[in-house]
């Protein structure tokens, strides 16, 4: 059975269960208009935003810091009752890579009336050559090309062509202050107020992970969330920087060197055997700057699925505007 | 872009969603269970629609997310019922006498074989899967709906298709038309580029 008929077997699994009728859809939204009048009747409640549970933790967490930094001192560190350690050549590289973001010119803040912009490109599999054909299994293609202007006002444009055949589109959002960085994104303010101190950042990361309480290990967990924010080209350089060396005492934290990715640039990978995936997720860094370049999947034969690549970024001053 | 603190929009939300939604939990939990657990995520949107984030995503995925928040609640109930098809052949959801006589009809093919493979997986991958398959959902929307990375949700995927594989009949090197056909590009509309490329 190919994957075709696997698809379609799920399809058809109770495929003859139909939508509710007419009275039930009925009373049902009888029920919800009910509901909604009740509560528009209540005022509303605030918006709840994830990182203010940061900066409530960053006094609490200076005694655990400095209890941590004793621990970390020691320069390899498990997880307690036993499990991955700390990869000492992953951590030099690490390091290595927060010394070269230490290294490079400091970026003005953005200003009012100026934008965020960032380009990326996206790959998917074009076929599947099977086992036997090694690296090239997948053959990615070209899927898509995304570019973002991104304002202080929260004004968001996106400008893309993306599809089989590429189909472009333009929209513009505007609301929510800017927020960077995946998942657990913040505002400026709430990034400018992570602490930039390794031993405080590493143990606000870790108390947040905790209060997570999600099936994944920690380690892995704390992983995620420093890639999530470390994936962001427009992070600021001093939280890069404190960023890597929290990750070089990540337990299981792996690199591989030498990588290139699908517009021919060389970089390090770094990743994490996370146990509950078929697929090894890799970040792709410039070691010569500890910017981001990409991302990819691959399977367990070493061959990529998929991949996408931050082509260009920087600050410009109209939402037309490119670097 | 839609705002959910406007009664209109949010009523339409509603009118656009509650039918399929039903549909999909009555293919999961049943039909008792699927009346509550369709009510009860309306009345949590109903709470949380001022927590809605537009630029985050399409309201569809965000409703979905709230109600698979609710559906694990439910997983055990739902694997007990998927066993129970597995051994005897029969849908604990059949309608009619009609419907069980499909069904053990199909118990030779893959209703059962399915309802098995279905059973053996974790909630999430059974999550991924079924929004994928049943819910019509891309990549990026399944990721909103479950806040899970994207690079998760096609490795869960990649990793349903193959136990499925196995489970349901020799396996085979899968068609180029079947993997263009499932790696949709994810829609720009109400999702970040960083969403959408990865």
């Amino acid at each position: 059975m190919n994957d075709l008929d696997v698809l379609e077997s799920v399809q058809r699994f109770r495929a003859d269960v139909p939508e509710p009728d007419r009275d039930h859809v009925r009373d049902a939204r009888r029920a919800f208009h009910t509901a909604l009048a009740e509560a528009n009747a209540r005022p509303a409640r605030p918006r709840s935003r994830p990182w203010n549970s940061w900066k409530v933790r960053v006094p609490v967490m200076a005694g655990a810091a400095a209890t941590l930094a004793a621990a970390l001192a020691i320069g390899v560190v498990g997880i307690p009752g036993g499990g991955p350690t700390v990869n000492p050549a992953a951590a030099a590289t690490l390091n290595a890579a927060a010394d070269a973001v230490a290294d490079e010119p400091t970026v003005p803040s953005l200003q009012e009336g100026q934008f965020f912009y960032v380009k990326t490109s996206d790959w998917q599999p074009a076929s599947d050559a099977g086992p036997d054909a090694g690296p090239d299994r997948y053959q990615p293609e070209l899927r898509g090309t995304s570019e973002r202007w991104l304002g202080l006002d929260g004004t968001l444009r996106i400008v893309s062509e993306a599809g089989e055949p590429f189909v472009p589109t333009d929209e513009t959002f505007r609301g929510e202050p800017l927020r960077l960085g995946t998942n657990v994104g913040g505002t400026l303010e709430e990034i400018a107020a992570l602490p930039r101190d390794t031993q405080q950042l590493y143990s606000l990361v870790e108390q947040v992970t905790r209060d997570m309480d999600n099936d994944r290990p920690v380690n892995v967990q704390m992983f995620v969330l420093v890639r999530d924010l470390l994936r962001e080209p427009l992070l600021p350089l001093d939280l890069r920087e404190s960023l890597y060396r929290v990750a070089a005492r990540i337990p299981g934290v792996q690199v591989t060197e030498g990588v290139t990715d699908q517009l021919g640039r060389t970089g390090i990978a770094i990743w994490m055997v996370e146990g509950d995936t078929d697929l090894r997720e890799e970040f792709i860094i410039d070691p010569g700057t500890g910017n981001p370049l990409a991302e990819r999947s691959l399977a367990q034969d070493g061959s990529v699925v998929y991949e996408s690549a931050i082509i260009e970024w920087g600050i410009v001053d109209s939402i037309d505007a490119r670097p | 872009m839609t705002d959910l603190t406007d009664v209109g929009e949010f009523a339409a939300l509603f009118d656009e969603h509650y039918p399929r939604l039903h549909r999909y939990l009555h293919r999961r939990v049943g039909p008792d269970v699927a009346d509550d657990l369709a009510q009860e995520t309306f009345a949590e949107a109903i709470r949380r629609r001022h927590r809605y984030d537009p630029r985050r995503g399409a309201p569809g995925p965000w409703l979905y997310g709230i109600s698979h928040t609710l559906l694990a609640r439910h997983r055990r109930s739902e694997q007990r019922q998927l066993m129970a098809y597995a051994r005897t052949g029969v849908d604990p959801f059949a309608r009619s006498e009609d419907d069980e006589a499909v069904s053990r009809a199909d118990a030779s093919s893959h209703g059962a074989a399915l309802a098995r493979a279905l059973a053996g997986m974790s909630g999430r991958d059974r999550d991924v899967l079924l929004l994928f398959a049943m819910a019509d959902f891309g990549y990026a929307e399944i990721a909103q709906a479950l806040s899970m990375p994207v690079g998760t949700v096609r490795s869960k995927l990649h990793r349903s298709r193959r136990r499925l594989q196995t489970a349901l009949g020799p396996s085979a090197a899968p068609s180029a038309s079947f993997l263009a056909d499932l790696d949709p590009f994810p829609r720009p509309a109400g999702g970040t580029p960083q969403e959408m490329t990865r």
